[in-house]
């Protein structure tokens, strides 16, 4: 068994609820949180491999890699963050954070980190941090950060780039996207007192 | 038509369009001796205020021995109990936020037109109507604000919670506050 399979099968996961089928994924070679998927830049993308659960349970063993995994590299200049680099850009101290994170992207509700130590995020897509005192949907302090929708361009042609494994990142970010929505409508049927 | 007439005509006139406006450019807040940001009446808890009085500037000076003037609106919260109220740095180190964060521009989220709030560091918040804050990056300039949000949940129902309101309205010029909307047409 490889280090990065022992890791995953002793890496702790709990599904809060049937909601949550996000795949495992690695970043060269490192599992981190399955947001850090929507957090990073395609263009830092130097590969991307989908595995189907089978494969994916065969190589990290059990626990998330019941919905498949994604296995990214990154271009050698690309630039991240990891949690507390993205923590101290935003001017907060990571060692006293609330240990609850939430992604916040596009139009969707926002979905909860599983492990935010070990979520990346890449530069270029950061757009705010902060804290919410009283999360809405989970009723406690959270750590929320928003990232911006960045469009692949092709810089000689001023055209939208297509790279070859866009249709596979498509395939996996509907994953998240429905379960934001589920989210949401699940947030929305909650009353709401306003003044 | 009698002459004084023609000259008040326009007067009250000015006065209908232009006058709360006007008045809101010499808003000044207090909340008790202490001189506040006007925008902190968002952030304030309407239950636990004892009594919110309006004086000229002239008035406020003779009274309250206030550093105002005759053009300024002063509008007094008399509150005793303020152990509820924190500051602008209180406020960011129990957000977990460095000092350097108190640095930056501030808007309210959810503001008129998200314009940056002059003397930001003189707010004060009621503790339990802040709903979160965050720092984000200005899409055009690429440079760093803080952003406050506050609750929604203010008792219109109580005397001080209809003069919060109408404060919100008269300093910041809200189109959507009923208070605001019946001054502006009285």
């Amino acid at each position: 068994m490889t280090a990065v399979a022992g890791k995953a099968q002793n890496a702790s996961f709990k599904r809060i609820d049937g909601i949550d089928c996000r795949p495992l994924v690695t970043v060269n070679g490192k599992i981190v949180d399955p947001l850090s998927f929507l957090a990073l830049n395609r263009e830092d993308i130097k590969t991307f491999k989908v595995l189907t659960p089978t494969e994916a349970i065969k190589k990290f063993g059990n626990g998330r890699s019941q919905f498949g995994a994604v296995e990214i590299t990154l271009i050698k200049i690309a630039k991240t963050f990891t949690w507390p680099e993205v923590a101290k850009r935003f001017y907060l101290i990571p060692g006293s954070l609330p240990i609850t994170a939430k992604l916040y992207y596009g139009y969707f509700g926002g979905l909860a980190l599983t492990d935010p130590q070990s979520f990346i995020i890449s530069v270029s897509k950061t757009e705010s941090m902060g804290i919410t005192m009283n999360d809405f949907d989970l009723d406690k302090p959270v750590v929320s950060i928003c990232i911006k929708e960045i469009e692949v361009k092709d810089k000689t042609k001023g055209q939208s780039l297509a790279r070859p494994f866009d249709k596979d990142i498509d395939a996996v970010k509907k994953i998240f996207d429905a379960e934001s929505e589920k989210r949401v409508e699940i947030r929305d049927a909650k009353p709401r007192i306003e003044g | 038509m009698k002459k004084s007439c023609l000259f008040k005509l326009p007067c009250v006139l000015a006065l209908l369009f232009f006058g709360p406006d006007v008045f809101a450019q010499n808003a000044r807040l207090y909340m008790n001796k202490q001189e506040i940001a006007p925008q902190s009446v968002h952030f304030l808890e309407a239950a636990t205020i004892d009594s919110i009085n309006f004086y000229s500037g002239a008035e406020a000076h003779e009274k309250l021995n206030l550093q105002t003037q005759g053009v300024d609106s002063v509008f007094v919260i008399f509150k005793k109990d303020m152990s509820d109220v924190v500051s602008y740095s209180k406020l960011f180190s129990l957000y977990h936020f460095d000092d350097r964060a108190q640095l930056l521009p501030l808007t309210i989220g959810m503001s008129h037109n998200n314009n940056y709030i002059d003397k930001a560091r003189s707010m004060i918040f009621n503790i339990n109507h802040v709903t979160s804050v965050s720092v984000n990056i200005m899409y055009n300039t690429n440079t760093d604000y803080v952003s406050i949000w506050h609750t929604y949940d203010r008792p219109y129902n109580s005397l001080a919670g209809k003069m919060l309101t109408w404060l919100q309205g008269y300093i910041e010029g809200y189109g959507d506050n009923s208070y605001y909307r019946n001054f502006k047409t009285k």
